[in-house]
């Protein structure tokens, strides 16, 4: 409270009322204030009562709100993992009874009743780890990736499981830059999928490609070029901003139309020697580019230089998109004949030819894929070098070959190709050379040809082999429909016949082909098949059955492999899991030390408050006490 | 004869003392009354005269009753009344305003704002569950009823600053009335009576009626010999030698809403631009309230559209069989980066996917969008119309009201993605929030009837949270469009403002009532009625009637002794 000064001289009794009214105004005020404080136990109640500390207060507040938001994501998260732990340990379980399982199943010693028992146990198993795959916890299939509204495994008829997930990630916020996975898909989890990655099918660089494809995806940085463009006495120089460049198209523009109207210009190309790089030729004289400090366009683009009479460009390693035209691909030589020809892809039981003839881009080509309805997808690879074709059946065999054309390899996808090595026939069982390695060849006219393929390593070197061994009669060769070798004779007549051995068995090639028109066609030996538990169990019940003890060694060493990265993935689940604790815990060390805050800027303080409260009554009261008497001094009185 | 001349000395001394009783009853009749000045009379030795030798005394006169007022405290205090209530005013308004914010308690825009904040990571941790999704929406309409119901509280606000100023224009011009008549009355009063002596009770009228103006519009008077004053207000009359103004006002509309400015209404001079609480009420409606328009248009255009921008190039669960931009553009064959349209157009493109809704299968378009400004070729939403529609099974029109309209064909629906350009969240296309400012903010109708239309997702499945999870931190970003700051950050700069104005204003109100209150007291000090000072007068004046009368008296006798002679 503050009143003005009394200056010397008189004292009116207007003056002391006035006063006097002043004074119980401002006590009442300030009780008031006291008052409000003690009910809302508040410091303030409006923020320009104390502006500093209600930012703060507000501040705090908001770091509350999200704090507590974070709090209440990491206990989603606890308890999506937490199920999703769950459904995974009793997976690991059935890893551990189908060790046992298998090892009692090995040997001459068990009986064949006994490993029909223990194959039935086996498909037990298959349905326990099923049933956990397809486990549902707050209306989310636990392993479907971002695919979570339907169940994402499912046994087709041939035995075989499908996988309808995806492998994408659910990310949750657990801090303000802290992002952890809630989910994990089946893929991590089961190892279902089967994979072709593609080779790298360099794609040609054209105008509508985009500055974020270069370099192999990694893209580069928006910025500023200098160009000098010079002939004799005339010279030409201009900055050139490529910042809202999207496309090399878009380079080519902004450069050509810097110089547009000038002495001297300059033509932007695709390098027509390289397919890959940018050329600049200057109308005429010398072009030289650098970049502008700070920027490295110049340098990304390949084209920094000095003077020359004309730039030809880097290799700028462009990715594949799928919007990327077949005719680029392989340095721009495409893919070949697509009319009458197409992909024939084989999996599981289902096979179908995929025509690509109306196919223009990569999308088209994926597309056509997907339409064929094989359970087989196909995307772009990861480094975007090349394709890749996904099986989603768990157990079966994917085979990608050709139908009378050159497609699947010209896509780099052909599963068995002339460069494909023997040791990874088989599923990297590679090809047993039996005895020297050699095949034992009934010729049609009636003689044996001996083919020794010792030292041998890849198809190529087999054919080879063959041919040479042939006398120019026997012809080995890829087979133009499908995949695997095959071996023509002209000899004779009588039936062409490969002797039955390791060495022809593992390649494929054994059996033979009564037709003289016809050759003997063999099968694909590299077929593609995933190796995750859920294969795993489906081969080790099949070979329980037939009691293949040599298929039972080499799940052994697959089981164990699988065992030990399912047992990984758990562990790492176990981190995340830990992770959220120990965010848990940190959340709420700060939730109380913002409370603690808060409450010192905002909360008030009760002793205090009514420490304050007594003295102003009691001020108050001496002020009504003071007046009520001083007043009634009156010298009108005393007339 | 001078015991004749003692007779009449004493005679008119009682008539002076007499008057003087009467001007202390009429100060201590007043005692009470607010703005009397207390009187005084005036008392002077009435002219001697020579009587042989001798320079005789001829008693007391009473010259004048004048008003104890000091006219330079008179002034500052006029100064200080239109200061201090401007400052009340805008004080006023702030508070008003801080009051309509709701801080520091869970109904403010900052609790919206959390809460939009915490359905949408809601949505982040399990993006399978349709209820969360439809919470976004929810909780992105409260966002918007709060904001829409903020602004209009604030244009309400401002809206009824007319009535205030009505009124006080009303008063103002009533006083300016009374000022005038009182002019006359005073000159007419003050000629007629002792020349002297001043209309006590019309100049306090006029004292007050001055007093009260000066609160409303700054003024300066000048008191002409005459009794008159005239007044000023900042450079132009309001009151001169008979001549006067009145205040009038103009509507205008400024930021959506009408307001009324206040001019004089003979020269059309605006008021002075500081003092006085009209004054104080336009800047505190314009600068306080109208800048918090401003800011607040500011923000929410920032958050459509940097919310836009994110949702435009997402997809929900469910594609679009037809979809019609929410913004209008006037000019199709301008170039799209000259439009009028919320959100920024650059050089980029985006990509359309049409997919078969039977066999799943999608088809990638890029659309391009040329606005490099090289040629002629730059996109125009014809251009962009045309290339829409040479993609396979998608058509696009523009409608009579200028706006783009995708159909897909039929069995087949549309999505977007990758929009580096910013035309779909410009146009309106695949967004969330429509509109430009907090005037006229909404929740697109398309997602509102159809929360699988809500972007979560880059394509990959309904779990797919990759879009959604970059909604999450909209809030947080810093947007060149609010200085680099976060739109919360910029709330909560804007609320600070307003408190610290307002404690600011507070202060200076303060200071400002303060400082006119000692001079009140000071004036009061001054020009007050004590009882007691008119006690002791009345004391005085009563001794010295009884000592006169006993003058009347001893003359009596001293007469009674001639005349027994």
């Amino acid at each position: 409270m503050s009143l003005g000064p009394i200056l010397p001289g008189r004292l009116p009794n207007s003056f002391a009322f006035s006063r006097l009214n002043q004074q119980i105004r401002s006590g009442q005020t300030e009780l008031q204030r006291i008052q409000d404080q003690l009910t809302t136990g508040q410091q303030y109640l409006v923020p320009s009562e104390n502006p500093s500390s209600a930012l703060n207060t507000i501040v705090l507040q908001t770091r509350l709100e999200r704090q507590q938001q974070f709090k209440a994501n990491v206990q989603t998260d606890r308890s999506l993992l937490g199920a999703t732990e769950n459904a995974l340990s009793s997976v690991s379980e059935v890893v551990n009874t189908a060790k046992s399982l298998l090892l009692r199943g090995v040997g001459e010693t068990v009986s064949d009743s006994e490993r029909e028992g223990l194959a039935t146990e086996v498909g037990g198993l298959i349905d326990q780890v099923l049933n956990s795959a397809n486990s549902k916890f707050r209306g989310r299939f636990l392993f479907a990736g971002t695919g979570t509204n339907s169940a994402p495994f499912e046994l087709t008829g041939s035995g075989n499981v499908r996988y309808t997930g995806n492998s994408q990630q659910i990310s949750s916020f657990i801090d303000a830059s802290q992002q952890i996975v809630n989910n994990l898909d089946g893929q991590s989890a089961f190892n279902v999928l089967t994979t072709v990655e593609g080779d790298d099918l360099n794609v040609a660089l054209t105008t509508e490609t985009r500055l974020s494809q270069l370099h192999g995806g990694a893209g580069l940085k928006p910025g500023s070029i200098d160009i000098v463009l010079q002939d004799g006495t005339t010279v030409v120089s201009r900055s050139v901003d490529l910042s809202l460049a999207e496309t090399v198209g878009d380079v080519k523009a902004f450069i050509e139309d810097a110089f547009a109207g000038q002495a001297l210009t300059v033509t932007v190309d695709i390098d027509p020697a390289s397919a890959f790089g940018l050329q600049l030729t200057p109308s005429s004289g010398t072009v030289a580019v650098s970049d502008v400090a700070g920027s490295r366009v110049a340098s990304n683009l390949g084209i920094s230089s000095a003077a020359v009479a004309q730039i030809a460009g880097q290799d700028l390693n462009p990715a594949i998109s799928i919007h990327s035209r077949l005719t680029d691909l392989n340095n721009g030589a495409g893919i070949g004949l697509t009319a009458g020809t197409g992909l024939l892809i084989r999996n599981g039981d289902k096979s179908a030819v995929i025509d690509v003839s109306s196919a223009v881009t990569v999308q088209d080509l994926f597309n056509q894929i997907r339409l064929a309805d094989l359970d087989v997808d196909a995307g772009v690879s990861a480094d975007g070098s090349g394709i890749t074709i996904v099986s989603r059946l768990a157990g079966a065999e994917l085979s990608i070959g050709e139908n009378n054309g050159g497609i699947a390899a010209a896509l780099g996808i052909r599963t068995l190709t002339a460069d494909t090595l023997l040791s990874d026939l088989n599923g990297g069982a590679g090809a047993q050379l039996q005895a020297g390695g050699t095949l034992e060849i009934t010729r049609r006219d009636g003689s044996l040809t001996s083919v020794d393929l010792s030292g041998v390593q890849t198809i190529q070197q087999v054919l080879d082999a063959i041919t040479a061994a042939g006398g120019g009669t026997l012809t080995a060769s890829l087979n133009p429909i499908g995949n695997g070798i095959s071996i023509s004779d002209t000899s004779g007549t009588v039936p062409l016949t490969i002797a039955e051995s390791g060495t022809s068995l593992a390649l494929g090639i054994a059996g033979t082909q009564v037709d003289p028109a016809a050759a003997l066609t063999g099968e694909d030996v590299n077929t593609r098949k995933s190796d995750g538990l859920i294969t795993v169990l489906t081969s080790l019940e099949q070979a329980l059955r037939l009691g293949d003890d040599a298929a039972l060694t080499k799940l052994s060493t697959q089981l164990d492999a699988e065992a030990d990265r399912f047992f990984q993935t758990l562990a790492e689940l176990g981190v995340r899991t830990r992770t959220l604790e120990n965010v848990e815990n940190r959340l709420l060390d700060n939730e109380v030390l913002i409370n603690e805050d808060l409450s010192q800027q905002f909360d008030a303080d009760l002793a205090e408050v009514l420490s304050r409260f007594v003295a102003q009554q009691q001020v108050l009261q001496a002020t009504y006490q003071v007046a009520g008497q001083g007043f009634q001094l009156n010298l009108l009185q005393f007339l | 004869m001078s015991l004749t001349a003692a007779l009449s000395t004493a005679s008119r001394a009682l008539e002076v003392f007499s008057t003087a009783v009467q001007v202390s009853s009429q100060n201590l009749a007043n005692a009470n009354t607010p703005g009397y000045i207390r009187e005084e009379l005036k008392l002077t030795t009435e002219n001697s005269f020579a009587r042989g030798d001798l320079i005789v005394g001829a008693g007391v006169k009473a010259t004048a009753v004048r008003q104890a007022i000091d006219q330079f405290l008179e002034t500052r205090i006029h100064s200080t009344n239109a200061e201090s209530q401007e400052a009340n005013a805008r004080e006023s308004i702030y508070s008003q305003l801080e009051g309509q914010l709701r801080e520091l308690g869970d109904q403010d825009l900052s609790s919206r704002f959390s809460s939009f904040l915490a359905a949408i990571n809601e949505v982040v941790n399990q993006p399978e569950q349709g209820p969360l999704r439809s919470n976004i929406i929810v909780a992105g309409e409260q966002l918007v009823a709060d904001i829409t119901r903020l602004r209009n509280r604030v244009d309400q606000l401002r809206a009824d600053q007319s009535s205030r100023i009505d009124n006080l224009v009303e008063e103002a011009n009533n006083l300016i009335d009374e000022i005038a008549t009182l002019n006359n009355q005073i000159t007419k009063q003050e000629s007629n009576g002792l020349q002297v002596s001043e209309a006590g009770g019309l100049r306090n009228r006029r004292y007050t009626a001055l007093n009260r103006l000066s609160e409303i519009i700054p003024v300066q008077y000048i008191e002409r010999p005459n009794g008159n004053v005239d007044v000023y207000s900042g450079s132009d009359y309001v009151l001169f030698s008979g001549h006067r103004q009145h205040l009038e006002t103009v509507t205008i509309e400024d930021r959506g809403v009408e307001v009324e400015i206040v001019q004089l209404d003979r020269t059309q001079y605006q008021l002075p631009q500081t003092g006085g609480e009209i004054r104080g009420v336009i800047d505190g409606r314009d600068e306080i309230l109208g800048g918090f328009v401003d800011d607040l248009d500011q923000l929410t255009g920032s958050l459509i559209s940097a919310f836009n921008r994110i949702h435009s190039s997402g997809e929900g669960l469910d594609g679009y069989s037809t979809v019609t931009a929410t913004n209008q553009v006037n000019d199709s064959n301008a170039v799209l980066s000259e439009l009028d349209l919320p959100g920024a157009i650059r050089h980029g493109s985006f990509e359309l996917k049409v997919t078969n809704r039977q066999t799943g299968i999608t088809q990638v378009e890029t659309i391009r969008i040329d606005l490099d400004g090289i040629g002629s070729n730059d996109t125009s939403l014809e251009d962009l119309r045309a290339a829409i529609s040479s993609a396979a099974n998608v058509t696009a029109t523009i409608t009579t009201t200028g706006e783009l309209k995708l159909d897909a064909g039929p069995g087949f629906e549309l999505r977007f993605a990758n929009d580096t350009s910013g035309v779909l969240a410009a146009l309106g296309i695949n967004t969330f929030f429509t509109g430009t400012d907090s005037s006229n903010i909404g929740i697109n109708s398309l997602v509102k009837g159809n929360h699988n239309l809500l972007a979560t997702g880059l394509g990959g499945g309904p779990s797919d949270n990759r879009n959604v999870l970059q909604l999450a931190t909209v809030l947080e970003q810093p947007l060149e469009s609010l200085g680099n700051s976060g739109i919360e950050d910029f709330y909560r700069t804007v609320v600070s403002g307003v408190a610290q104005g307002t404690s600011a204003e507070k202060a200076k109100a303060a200071g400002l009532n303060l400082f006119r209150q000692s001079l009140v007291s000071q004036r009061e000090q001054f020009s007050g009625v004590s009882l007691d000072e008119e006690a002791v007068r009345l004391i005085e004046f009563q001794q010295a009637y009884a000592a006169s009368a006993r003058i009347i008296r001893a003359v009596d006798e001293l007469f009674d002794v001639l005349v027994s002679l």
